[in-house]
């Protein structure tokens, strides 16, 4: 603990930053790799550890959602987290989307800036985030008009928000001037990709109940067939209520045209969509779509240059491996197997299990949730937001999911879960199975809260990732990531053209025996938005670090040499001509 | 089955033993409890001959003529047999009870229910008050779908307290699809106190305590049956069955254990070990249990599903492929199957008969949703 605070306080002196940022300048010139951050030293063999430091940290933001007894579905979904330097002084800042209680005062989203010593100031005052009165759901951060500020694009009951940084950590509403006023129902989930490759990221927004605010109001609880659970009487839906269509827009150069059913992402039914990723999963050059669907099927819609067409059912992704629909509710891709292709990973209800897609090539997945060692495992859990994370830097991706129940009731019924929940943590062993090591991952592990969105990152760079979970109706945990270090390396990709942050570029990692992927990506988990530069561990290995990147244009680079135990900003050559 | 044709009424043998005078070491009154016992056991041709026995020595005594009707009745294809010798005795003594009620038994078994309500209609003019008649009434009713006159016999049936555990079945079954909760749940409760070695009848109101949200009450029960000596597999069934709803799966292996040491090729229970080991990850045991309850019972799906989807899983596609075709030529309308062979042919290069499987299993989803009934039967 106090080897990493002197750590975390040597990377912020003044100094060294003003020095690095010299020595930065002048090899992005040349197009070097540029180590951003000192070396750490790593840790000998302390305990894996996660703290919770939101209160230490300052970062305190009620979450609001209606009542306590959550008599209505739009009670129950909650909030996401966005994580992103919108300041761009090389720290992770922290968005916190907020709901509204029943009645009472208006509450408001929150904004935070990491101060660098481990501690965020509130600089939600003035910034133009805190919507207040505005019952939002989740966000995502990009910097979709390519003036080098990173965006926010928040969802939410009635409308949509898109919130251009127009000076450092100022944001102003350019929703209607971009093209996405109007009533929108019900959004949840939001990602920003390049999806037809113009050089400007599109945006996604899945769409989960048609529901107004005003009119009608939603059935309320035990008043209908699907109103009740196991027995007890508890809020209607989403069965039984009319799903609403998740929405594709194209960016014209920062104005957006709903393309949703120009480009074919209009399936053949609406599901109730929560959690949506954009990830190549056939590794053809382009980004595919997937949306985690509650209570319906999944949709994955595979990008046929530009137009998509819905694959999940055949792809094996619509449902469990036994056909049958889940709740479905946050996603992640990540290759856990370490055999270049992306996994997908969804949360789901309690009594179920959190499935894992294996990836087996050619589009097609393999449910191995029960013998991969989740399953089993996350049978009592109402899963939420969720990473394929390296805690460990061991090379292989991890796995947390945040947890919580929609029923506050639940606990009274004796049926092994509970509306407060722990988080979970797996440890990848060998590609093969996930060992849970909750119960020895530290005591932010041993808190219980009924958790929603989640969202992964590097807060203190110390090469590690750290998360951050939007808890209802009570504060948020920042969880430190206190693990023994391995070796790392991590990636700020930067792109030529107008999609600056390189959001779906691809980079391989080689490094002795060990071959990771990773994707840049603007949206995922639940509601929720994380850190998108590349982390990397290297676990023992010592061996030079050869680096491929394919940019979202296409182009291709190879890069070596890098030194680990840092931050490398990469950025894409200029095209030739 | 709708309704056991062994039984006649316990007054009338009663009856029987008080009128007949025979010379033997044996009265009529147990040859006939004795002929009823055969017949529950299912030794039905041992219990013809003690009827006839008894027949031989006493020609004229109803009750042995009217059991032996009964038995006849009660054989496929003797059913004509069965109501003719009922007629004759109902035109020999219009006024004796029993026997308007067997032909309605016999009637409904084949169908002819219209008739077969008449012939109960009957029995109850000669006795209104007979709870017994009322009962099969009742539940002719019920099962037909016609609740209203179903639960007025039963009510009847069950007037100023009668007992009759069938009648307060029936009545809570009714009450708890009507969402009546409390009454069908205090329905139950007082059948359970009129049979309560019934374990049936234990699990069935287990059951329902668990669905309508009483689940410590019936845990309760369930362990207070087993406390006291009540020896039935289906109670450790159900209490498995309920530990797994608590997600204790250690709890529920335990349990579906006990279930087979009672009855050791009980499917359902095995079928049931396999899907909580299967949860558990403990894949080798649950492929024992599937295979011991597909042994068990060859012509139950289910075995063959999830020994096709564990094959499946392990990469062995073609005897994936043949248990889960086996599977679905058993239950075709399972969606599961359906999709589970769709996916195994897709791995197997046969994306064609995938896609019809796909197919398939879509359709199957839409017919099971547009068939799916609310609240929970505890009944059927």
């Amino acid at each position: 603990m106090i080897e990493r605070r002197r750590r975390w306080r040597r990377r912020v002196a003044p100094g060294l930053a003003t020095l690095a940022g010299v020595l930065a300048a002048a090899r992005l010139l040349s197009g070097e790799a540029l180590p951003e951050t000192p070396p750490a030293a790593a840790a000998a063999t302390a305990p894996v550890l996660f703290v919770d430091i939101a209160k230490a940290a300052g970062v305190t933001l009620l979450n609001r959602s209606g009542s306590r007894e959550k008599d209505t579905i739009n009670e129950t979904v909650g909030n996401g987290v966005c994580l992103a330097d919108f300041d761009g002084d090389g720290f992770l800042d922290i968005f916190l989307p907020n709901g509204q209680p029943r009645g009472g005062a208006k509450a408001s989203s929150a904004l935070y800036r990491a101060r660098g010593d481990g501690t965020f100031e509130d600089r939600t005052e003035g910034s133009g985030t805190a919507l207040p009165g505005y019952w939002a759901q989740g966000c995502a951060a990009a910097d979709y008009d390519a003036d080098g500020r990173t965006d926010l694009f928040v969802t939410g009951f009635g409308r949509y928000w898109l919130l251009r940084q127009t000076d450092r950590l100022r944001f102003g509403d350019v929703t209607a001037a971009a093209g996405l006023a109007g009533g929108r129902g019900w959004s949840t989930g939001a990602a920003f990709a390049d999806y037809d490759r113009d050089g400007w990221i599109d945006l996604y927004v899945s769409h989960y109940v048609d529901y107004d605010q005003n009119s009608p109001p939603l059935p309320p609880t035990g008043s209908g067939p699907n109103c009740n659970y196991r027995g007890y009487p508890v809020m209607c839906g989403p069965r039984g209520l009319k799903p609403q269509a998740g929405q594709l827009f194209r960016n014209l150069g920062g104005r957006f045209r709903d393309v949703t059913a120009a480009a074919g992402v209009n399936a053949a039914y609406p599901g109730y969509g929560l959690g949506a990723v954009w990830s190549d999963l056939d590794d053809d050059g382009d980004l595919d779509l997937f949306v985690a669907s509650d209570s319906t099927p999944n949709y994955l819609f595979r990008n046929d240059g530009g137009r998509f067409k819905d694959v999940a059912t055949t792809s094996g992704v619509a449902y469990a491996e036994d056909g049958r629909t889940q709740a479905s509710m946050g996603v992640d891709a990540g290759d856990y197997d370490n055999d270049g292709r992306f996994d997908l990973v969804t949360t789901n209800f309690s009594h179920d299990y959190t499935t894992v897609y294996h990836n087996e090539g050619g589009l097609l997945f393999l449910d191995v949730a029960l013998e991969s060692g989740v399953g089993p495992a996350t049978m009592p859990s109402l899963g939420w937001g969720v990473h394929f994370l390296d805690y460990d830097g061991d090379g292989r991706r991890d796995l947390f999911e945040a947890n919580g129940h929609v029923y506050p009731g639940i606990d009274a019924l004796n049926l092994g879960t509970a509306w407060a929940q722990a988080n979970q943590l797996f440890r990848n062993e060998g590609g093969v199975r996930f060992r849970e090591v909750t119960a020895t991952a530290g005591p932010a592990f041993q808190e219980k809260h009924s958790a929603r969105g989640s969202a992964v990152g590097d807060l203190d760079n110390d090469g590690d990732p750290d998360l951050v979970v939007n808890n209802m109706d009570g504060p948020p945990s920042v969880l430190r990531n206190d693990a023994p270090l391995h070796r790392w390396i991590g990636l700020r990709l930067e792109g030529a053209g107008k999609n600056r942050a390189a959001i779906g570029a691809k980079v391989t990692l080689t490094n002795g025996p060990l071959r990771q992927v990773d994707e840049v990506r603007a949206g995922g988990s639940h509601n929720s938005s994380s850190d998108p530069r590349l982390l990397f561990g290297l676990g023992t290995f010592s061996g030079p670090v050869r680096i491929e990147i394919r940019w979202p244009t296409g182009n291709k680079q190879t890069v070596t040499g890098l030194t680990p135990d840092r931050y490398h900003t990469l950025k894409e050559p200029p095209p030739t001509r | 089955m709708f309704l056991p044709t062994s039984r006649v009424s316990r007054a009338a043998i009663v009856a029987l033993g008080a009128a007949a005078a025979i010379a033997c070491s044996e009265t009529p009154e147990h040859a006939l409890a004795e002929a009823r016992r055969l017949q529950d056991a299912g030794r039905s041709e041992a219990a013809m001959k003690k009827v006839d026995t008894l027949l031989e020595k006493n020609p004229g005594l109803f009750e042995a003529r009217l059991y032996r009707a009964v038995l006849v009745g009660a054989q496929t294809g003797r059913e004509e047999e069965g109501l003719s010798a009922l007629r004759q005795l109902a035109q020999a003594e219009p006024r004796r009870t029993g026997v308007h009620r067997a032909m309605g038994q016999i009637l409904a078994r084949t169908g002819r229910f219209a008739q077969a309500v008449n012939q109960f209609e009957k029995e109850l003019a000669i006795d209104p008050a007979d709870t017994e008649t009322l009962t099969d009434l009742g539940l002719f009713y019920f099962q037909t779908g016609q609740t209203d006159q179903a639960e007025d016999r039963l009510r009847r049936a069950t007037a100023d307290g009668a007992g009759n555990a069938r009648a307060y079945r029936a009545l809570a079954e009714i009450s708890l699809r009507a969402g009546r909760i409390e009454e069908g749940l205090a329905q139950q409760r007082r059948a359970l106190e009129l049979t309560p070695d019934d374990a049936d009848l234990v699990v069935t109101h287990a059951r329902a305590l668990g669905a309508y949200g009483h689940a410590p009450d019936a845990k309760a029960l369930l362990d207070a049956a087993v406390a006291r000596g009540l020896k039935d597999a289906a109670l450790p069934a159900e209490q498995a069955r309920q530990a797994r709803e608590g997600l204790d799966y250690v709890g529920a292996v335990a349990a579906y254990r006990r279930s087979l040491d009672i009855d050791p090729t009980r499917s359902a229970t095995l079928m049931e070990l396999g899907k909580t080991l299967l949860l558990m990850g403990r894949r080798d045991e649950a492929r024992a249990a599937f295979e011991a309850g597909r042994d068990a019972s060859p012509s139950d799906p289910y075995p063959w599903f999830y020994l096709g989807t564990m094959s499946a899983d392990d990469g062995a596609l073609e005897p994936a492929i043949s248990d889960l075709r086996r599977s679905l030529e058993l239950d075709p309308v399972n969606p599961k199957a359906h999709y589970a062979l769709a996916q195994a042919l897709l791995r197997s290069g046969r994306p064609d008969e995938a896609q019809a499987e796909f197919a398939r299993h879509a359709e199957s989803l839409d017919f099971l949703r547009s068939n799916r009934t609310q609240g929970t039967s505890t009944l059927d």
